[in-house]
């Protein structure tokens, strides 16, 4: 019967479909943009232009907050036909976060507009204030994950602008590509998170300062707790850890333990401890940014619960591990014996 | 929640789903995403006027991808197929050996055949909803599935001359 076949037909090509972690609306409103869409859209851009010229509402170079734009700190705007986060440079980026997280010598955000299709050279701010906040901030922001989709693409005047972060240590240099896109992210060349920074990086060119966004604060404190004493004292009783896998989609937790008398060799806050005993299970925390959640069980003290990521190892108190000591108590968790066969 | 991330969430939730809906009407993987990409963006365009209510969002977007098919298809030659395998025979003699050439014909229906035949046999709706979604009636939407069926018909008969 033919119905049948047809049934049988459509269902085993349902696999041939694209998924929605494959959907890029981005790179498809580049490549599929229908012509009559994009002469909306270009008509669209062109009133909001002149719109924009004449309100002022963009200034066309900005030297009033911050320092004169240094010289040749910024590179020729990227080329139309350049990928989406082009970077001049990923010599010196990482690849575990978008920036390292010491503190920078300076930081420079250069802007791009772009003006009929063509991108064009604002200026650069050099930012001043806390550089080691910002270098937090941008160094916390999770990588991007594969399910995260559905950007609309380009629908707002500002939706083809970039920006370049250029963050200096001694002679390296890390440079952040931004998009101006209202859904789009950010990506040293080598890391690429789709965490939309648009809009204080926009700020930081306008004002010379890196803004106050509470969605974009770090996910560890930057202050240290001066009472600082061992995370796993020598009578540490044992450690379940819950490792997150974000490689996939469906977030898996994989109970470990680590071998009898395994100290951690790390100090850590007295941040970290809680009171109380805590459910040696995996406990609620931010998917998107934790990886690892540990529960720490003591012979004479309450539990401890740390989470966090490679970079990043916090505790209930929030004030954590940074950098390489926390690399070191992740891996340690990650490499960690499982318990499950 | 914003209209960002509304979509989001709906794209989470149902994209799959709306992207093999999108792939069974233009059998093309590049195609499909271009089509609910365009259904996105006028969705969005309507919900800034008017915000979707919570249980019709699914829906809503799956009607704007039909919509966008129809509409582009009419703006197409009607001799224009769009397929990945030419066949190197006459069109009078098209090769439909096997099931996977049942796929390749229904490629070649007409859209609103095809459009009816997907919503009729892989959505499983019924005649009447089929017949709000493409803005036709009833007995109308009855008259293209048969006419459609008898052309995949012909088509085996072709083939099987057995």
């Amino acid at each position: 019967v033919i119905e049948d076949e047809l049934r049988s037909v459509m269902a085993a090509h349902n696999e041939d479909a694209p998924t929605a972690a494959e959907f890029d609306p981005i790179v498809q409103r580049e490549r599929h943009l229908s012509s009559v869409a994009a002469a909306v859209i270009v008509i669209a851009l062109v009133v909001a232009g002149v719109v924009w010229a004449r309100s002022s509402s963009r200034p066309p170079h900005r030297a009033t907050a911050g320092s004169a734009s240094p010289p040749a700190a910024c590179p020729a705007p990227p080329r139309r036909a350049d990928p989406l986060y082009w970077v001049p440079s990923a010599s010196y980026a990482p690849t575990y976060a978008l920036v390292p997280w010491q503190a920078p010598d300076t930081v420079t955000v250069c802007g791009y507009v772009d003006e009929w299709g063509t991108l064009k050279q604002l200026g650069a701010t050099q930012l001043h204030g806390d550089l080691q906040s910002i270098a937090a901030t941008l160094n916390s922001l999770p990588r991007t994950e594969p399910s995260v989709g559905s950007c609309l693409g380009v629908l707002r005047p500002t939706d083809r602008d970039r920006y370049l972060v250029r963050l200096t240590y001694g002679r390296s240099v890390v440079w952040v590509a931004v998009s101006g896109n209202h859904c789009a992210g950010a990506s040293n060349g080598r890391f690429t998170t789709s965490t939309n920074v648009r809009a204080a990086v926009g700020q930081a060119y306008q004002n010379g300062v890196w803004p106050v966004d509470p969605s974009l604060q770090p996910l560890c404190r930057v202050a240290p707790d001066p009472h600082a004493s061992a995370i796993l004292a020598p009578n540490t009783t044992g450690v379940t850890i819950c490792i997150e896998d974000s490689s996939t989609t469906v977030y898996r937790y994989t109970r470990r333990q680590l071998r009898d008398g395994h100290l951690l060799p790390v100090p850590a806050y007295n941040g970290y401890l809680i009171q109380g005993r805590v459910d040696s299970t995996c406990v609620a925390f931010d998917r998107a940014r934790s990886h690892v959640v540990a529960v720490m069980r003591y012979s004479n003290r309450p539990d401890a619960v740390i989470m966090g990521t490679r970079n990043c190892m916090q505790g209930p108190g929030g004030v954590a591990m940074h950098g390489v000591r926390a690399q070191q108590v992740w891996s340690l968790f990650a490499t960690a014996p499982s318990l499950l066969p | 929640m914003q209209l960002d991330e509304v979509i989001a969430d709906l794209m989470r939730a149902s994209g799959d789903r709306l992207l093999r809906l999108a792939y069974q009407l233009c059998h093309d993987r590049a195609g499909a995403e271009d089509l609910v990409q365009e259904a996105l963006t006028r969705v969005y365009g309507s919900w800034l006027r008017r915000a979707p209510t919570i249980d019709n969002r699914e829906a809503y977007v799956r009607r704007a991808i039909l919509n966008e098919y129809l509409r582009r298809r009419r703006l197409r030659s009607a001799s224009e197929l769009v397929t990945d395998d030419v066949p190197d025979v006459g069109t009078a003699a098209v090769d439909i050996a096997t099931r996977e050439d049942l796929w390749q014909a229904l490629g070649t229906l007409p859209p609103r055949q095809r459009a009816v035949l997907v919503l009729r046999y892989y959505e499983d709706l019924p005649d009447r909803e089929i017949a709000v979604l493409i803005g036709a009636k009833e007995p109308t939407v009855r008259s293209i599935a048969t006419r459609a069926l008898a052309a995949l018909r012909t088509s085996r008969l072709v083939e099987e001359p057995s």
